[in-house]
């Protein structure tokens, strides 16, 4: 059941704070000292550092919405996909390309280990390259 | 203990084993592994962890003695974990097959002929020819082949697991002609597969190929 509730609590999470950009709704799921991988982005460590990182890629983007495919649990882990679509109108520290207009989209795969019924770590698997090929930063490949 | 009965039959409550494990290294490192029954000396060994626990399961979960005992839904809650498991316990043995030593038909056992292959950035495709011919590909670009699955996660009739996968860039394939670098790369990822009747009719890679296209130095880095 516990597995449940971290589910809705993702879920709640993740629209405070990527749509709405409410970063404290982190402060109940995530230990202060979690860890995010999000390769081939160096891991960021604790969680204010994740907040910032969060904060920063919010900076370069407008209308964020978010669509979830499946959420599955088994005992300390959650997996879960979805595909999160904003439009590209500012600029990062992890992209410093000037804001394109562009409506783009990333779909995403997320691995939580969970530690006393929080997110100790998570693994975020992004298409960072058919991200980069939207915005005409890299080519397409063939 | 001379008036024990000789006919004792296994007790569904208790069962006692002496388990050995030992690691043998090849080609690839392995673990076998042995039961001996306490109560008859007779020994079973197994060639590997995943045939060991497969045994456990079906002498804990599926003896006869136990029927009854469960609610009908608790029994079929029962099935279903037991199929997760032989199917997770299924993929990473196709897949060391497959990845570690080129033995692609082990993926007939696991992927329906007609199961579909989402993996980011590139297109969508379907048929088992085409992971068959992915995996034949990196084979013939890559050497000291390594790939580890993470823990899987199961729920329904869906599977999750992490993994990574690292090698020698030593070779040319055809969906990304470059020349041998000679680089020792890394490619990881998240994979979520459905399965449908005991095999994988859809399949949802999430990879840092991005990661992977800087360390070949074939995209440069961002920042």
């Amino acid at each position: 059941m516990l597995i449940e509730e971290l589910k809705t609590k993702i879920r709640w999470a993740n629209r405070e704070v990527w749509v709405k950009g409410n970063l404290d709704a982190m402060d109940e799921l995530y230990h202060a000292d979690c860890v995010l991988h999000s390769p081939p982005l160096p891991d960021v460590r604790g969680l204010d550092a994740v907040k910032e990182h969060v904060a920063g890629i919010r900076s370069a983007y407008s209308d964020a919405q978010i669509t979830y495919a499946e959420m599955l649990g088994e005992g300390n882990r959650i997996v879960y996909r979805y595909t999160w679509r904003a439009r590209h109108t500012g600029q990062s520290q992890t992209l410093p390309i000037p804001p394109t207009g562009k409506e783009v989209g990333m779909a995403k795969c997320v691995a939580v280990r969970i530690v006393d019924g929080q997110i100790a770590e998570e693994f975020e698997y992004a298409d960072y390259m058919g991200f980069l090929q939207q915005l005409g930063v890299v080519p397409p490949l063939g | 203990m001379s008036d024990t009965p000789e006919n004792t039959t296994q007790q569904p409550d208790y069962l006692s084993y002496l388990l050995r494990l030992w690691r043998m290294t090849g080609e690839t490192v392995a673990w076998r592994g042995s039961v001996e029954r306490a109560q008859t000396g007779e020994r079973l060994g197994f060639g590997s962890l995943d045939a060991l626990f497969a045994f456990l399961r079906e002498q804990t979960g599926l003896m006869s003695g136990t029927e009854g005992a469960q609610s009908p839904a608790e029994q079929r809650k029962g099935e279903r974990r037991m199929s997760l498991e032989e199917m997770k316990a299924k993929i990473r043995w196709a897949g060391e097959e497959a990845w570690l030593k080129g033995n692609l038909d082990a993926l007939d056992d696991v992927y329906a002929a007609n199961y579909v292959w989402h993996r980011p950035p590139f297109p969508k495709t379907s048929g088992i020819e085409a992971v068959k011919e992915s995996i034949e590909g990196m084979r013939s670009a890559y050497s000291d082949i390594q790939f580890v699955y993470e823990q899987m996660v199961g729920e329904g009739s869906t599977i999750a697991y992490q993994y990574s996968m690292r090698a020698k860039h030593t070779g040319v394939t055809p969906t990304m002609p470059i020349p041998p670098t000679g680089k020792e790369v890394a490619l990881v990822g998240c994979v979520v597969v459905r399965i449908e009747e005991g095999k994988i009719i859809e399949e949802f890679e999430h990879s840092d190929y991005l990661g992977f296209l800087q360390q070949l130095g074939v995209v440069p880095p961002l920042g």
